[in-house]
């Protein structure tokens, strides 16, 4: 008890200290520009996280780790939205480069993991990193994703060089009923 | 008897011989054909069907989805009438902004419309009696976003109801709500079901002798399926029946009296399921409601049960796919029956039943007719639950026939799905061969008309475990457009003989309920945007019109406050009909609902007009000084 007292009054001296620095430097510098890199956020409110966008997935393209994934896809009801195809149908076209959240191996894991607003379970307490990893390489298998180097486009919505297969996946041929396809997806994201 | 449309008079003389002939019924003239510019060939009905139309307020209006208890969707307005139709001009028309496919039917009470919209749920009351039909109020619940996907189908609605001063719907996080009509006000709201558990409400809600009732959608996200009583006041929850599980949740009591053997005994719900299945049994209430006030039953049906993988739930799976008759009052069963026993190819069963009393084998039996997502029409007894008739109305593969001792489809063995093997050409698919869209009763011509589908799947069957808020599904399926080549099609059908009238081929789905009238005209429309009038008799098209979207709605009419008569309709493709949004022609979505009348100008607008709603120019002004260089120009 004594120590934690200690160490809030020390903390306290130094908030003390920096909130009078901060305050003599808006006195001297009215006008200068703040120059801030906030995150950009998706329409539900959620952060947009950049964090492990440049990672690279380790299993990809691994025989093994696609397979696994494709067992895990359908085991834990991923196929029941995103189609046996992954050309969507509840949820979103996993095989075009349209991507609401990121298309780079890292955005995909932090989908898995941590859900978004509009439905989709976050994965990161029933499935292990590796099991997300090899859903993901899965994914990446089907040529939509997009690599950790071109995040910034990605997130620009420029054209991205083509790599690899092509998505081809399409919302009906799988999936629930009401399967959002391609161009439905597109004209609501 | 299968009759294509190509000639409407080679249809008329085959009628005329069904007339002669079988139908002793077709002499006789209902009273109300008289004085109404119809070929007097055809001044009779062919089944001698009739049914009540009450509660009827005013003609003029369209006071419930389905236009009355019964849920005909037939008016008595004759103003637009088989001479006329062709005529008709979009009079105004009104964007609610929102994406996903719009199901509902618009309400009219007096001079005001009422719509909702597909997520977010906002709702419109709109004043008919200014230019232009101005919005008096809106309202806008904030629905959670994540039911958007937990939706199994897109995140539609498909209805409202107005009752007791409120406008009361359901929203797609599964609670419901009730809006003072006038003010637009929050009058209540209750919470029905959990979403992150996968349960969404899309069906209409329905309300019937001051209670309101509502059910659960979620059938492929392995929800426990129930239907529930609100007090129209409080919204407060009055009574619930689950429809699987042990007989105190299915609220089966000593008046459950079923019509077969095989639908008697014990905590059926629950026996009929592999251990502990049963809750997460789906078999969601998400179709539509109907009431029979004399006998204070209300008619509904269930969906598909969870999983849809057969192999995983040996049994019955009672009451999935089935329609109970219950108490409007204490909830409690009545009678079942269910359409599809074991269902393997989900085949839902909450298509409307509509309740028409028809004469049959010399006497005169109150039914129920349901045009069942399995391809079969079934007209049943709805006080007692037997199933009178029960025939195809499309094309189907899954069965051979109809047992009528057991009342049991007769399955085909070859077209039954087994895990992880490619079953080729399944008919029909999983929409069936009818989806949830309402069908018309017009007691003039004593036919049903419907939209259906033509639709067939290769399908593969994953096994599957039930994750909380995640699918519980498991059918992987490729759909094509069945024999023909088209996927859709409009019917006339007569429910006394299980036969079809005629029909009308359609390149894509006909996803949009029927509207009926008493100038023998029926309206519908299409996936891909054209909406039709058509000749109720002959089946022959008097007129099309194409609007920005697919239609999956229902037409409605109406008398507004100028006295003319109005049609309308949304067009907003969406739902279930995105399975076939792969075909070359399918339209984008839209938000748009369109209202016609005839040619001459209404208030909304017409040559010459520029005033606007009240009175005021349409091109505004800007305001004068008090000399101004225009003013002494005059």
């Amino acid at each position: 008890m004594r120590a934690m007292f200690l160490v809030t009054m020390i903390a306290s001296a130094i908030i003390g200290a920096c909130s009078q620095q901060v305050h003599t430097e808006t006195e001297t510098e009215v006008d200068a520009p703040v120059s801030l890199k906030i995150p950009g956020g998706d329409v539900a409110g959620a952060p947009a996280s950049q964090a492990g966008s440049a990672i690279e997935n380790p299993v990809a393209g691994q025989t093994d780790a696609i397979a696994e994934g494709k067992r895990l896809f359908v085991q834990m009801n991923c196929a029941g939205c995103h189609g046996y195809t992954l050309g969507g149908s509840m949820g979103p076209n996993l095989t075009d480069r349209y991507w609401r959240y990121g298309g780079t191996p890292g955005a995909i894991f932090a989908s898995i993991a941590d859900g978004h607003p509009k439905g989709m379970p976050a994965w990161s307490q029933a499935l292990p990193k590796e099991e997300i990893w090899e859903l993901v390489a899965y994914i990446q298998s089907f040529g939509g994703t997009t690599p950790p180097s071109d995040f910034q486009s990605g997130l620009q919505g420029d054209e991205l060089p083509t790599s690899g297969a092509p998505g081809n996946g399409t919302g009906a041929h799988s999936g629930a009923k009401g399967a959002a396809s391609k161009s439905a997806q597109t004209a609501n994201p | 008897m299968y009759f294509t449309i190509r000639s409407a008079r080679t249809l008329a003389a085959l009628f005329g011989i069904m007339c002669a002939g079988a139908l002793a019924s077709c002499q006789k003239q209902p009273d109300s054909a008289k004085g109404l510019d119809v070929p007097t060939a055809h001044l009779a009905s062919w089944t001698g069907a009739t049914a009540d139309l009450g509660p009827r307020t005013s003609e003029g209006d369209w006071p419930s989805q389905g236009r009355d208890d019964a849920n005909t969707r037939y008016s008595t307005l004759t103003e637009i009438n088989q001479s006329n139709v062709d005529q008709l001009k979009i009079a105004w028309t009104f964007s609610d902004g929102a994406d996903y496919g719009h199901e509902g039917a618009p309400l009219v009470v007096g001079d005001t419309m009422y719509l909702v919209t597909p997520y977010p749920n906002i709702a419109y009351a709109l004043d008919l009696s200014k230019p232009g039909a101005p919005i008096k109020w809106s309202f806008a619940p904030n629905p959670s976003p994540m039911a958007i996907g937990k939706a199994c189908c897109d995140a539609v609605l498909r209805g409202w109801a107005l009752a007791d001063g409120k406008l009361i719907y359901n929203l797609l996080d599964a609670h419901t709500v009730a809006v003072d009509a006038k003010t637009g006000k929050e009058v209540w709201r209750t919470k029905m079901d959990d979403v992150e558990n996968g349960a969404t409400m899309t069906m209409s809600a329905a309300v019937y002798g001051g209670k309101v009732f509502v059910g659960n959608s979620g059938g492929e996200l392995g929800v426990h399926g129930w239907l529930a009583a609100l007090d129209v006041k409080t919204g407060k929850e009055l009574w619930r029946a689950y429809n699987t599980g042990p007989d105190d949740q299915t609220r089966i009591g000593a008046d459950y009296k079923p019509y077969y053997d095989w639908l008697k005994g014990k905590d059926l719900g629950e026996t009929t399921w592999p251990a502990g299945m049963a809750k997460h049994g789906g078999s969601a209430s998400w179709g539509w409601i109907t009431y029979d006030p004399d006998l204070n039953l209300i008619y509904y049906g269930t969906s598909n049960p969870s999983p849809r993988v057969p192999t995983q739930r040996p049994g019955l799976n009672l009451f999935s796919a089935a329609v109970w008759a219950r108490d409007a009052d204490t909830g409690m069963a009545k009678w079942a029956y269910q359409f599809t026993p074991h269902d393997q190819w989900d085949y839902d069963g909450v298509n409307e039943n509509v309740l028409i009393d028809i004469p049959y084998e010399g006497k005169t039996r109150k039914v129920l007719v349901q045009f069942n997502r399995n391809g079969f029409a079934y007209t049943i007894d709805r006080q007692t639950g037997q199933v009178l008739v029960a025939q195809p109305f499309g094309n189907l593969n899954w069965a051979t026939g109809f047992d009528v001792k057991t009342g049991k489809p007769v399955v085909n063995p070859a077209m039954q799905p087994k895990p992880g093997i490619k079953l080729q050409n399944a008919c029909p698919t999983d929409i069936g061969v009818k989806d949830w869209q309402p069908s018309a009763f017009s007691p003039r011509t004593g036919l049903l008309y419907t939209g259906m589908f033509n639709v067939c799947m290769d399908v593969t069957d994953h096994p599957q475990s039930y994750i909380a808020g995640t699918p519980y599904d498991g059918m992987e399926m490729v759909r094509h457009a069945g024999p023909g080549g088209n996927w859709g099609a409009f019917i006339a059908w007569d429910p006394v003989h299980g036969k079809k009238a005629w029909e009308i081929p359609e390149k894509f789905l006909v996803m949009s309920g029927a509207l009926a009238t008493a100038s023998d005209l029926v309206f519908y429309g299409t996936v891909d945007g054209w909406f039709r009038a058509v000749n109720a008799v002959t089946g022959e098209v008097l007129w099309s019109q194409k609007l920005g979207s697919g239609i999956v709605s229902s037409p409605i009419t109406y008398t507004g406050p100028d006295g003319q008569q109005y049609v309308a309709v949304y067009a907003g493709v969406g739902g279930a009909a995105m399975v076939e949004s792969q075909q070359p022609g399918f339209p984008p979505r839209g938000n748009t609902l369109y209202v016609f009348s005839l040619g001459q100008s209404t208030i909304h607008g017409g040559p010459g007009m520029k005033t606007t709603q009240a009175g005021e120019d349409a091109a505004a002004s800007p305001p004068k000084p008090k000399s101004s260089p225009g003013k002494t120009r005059k």
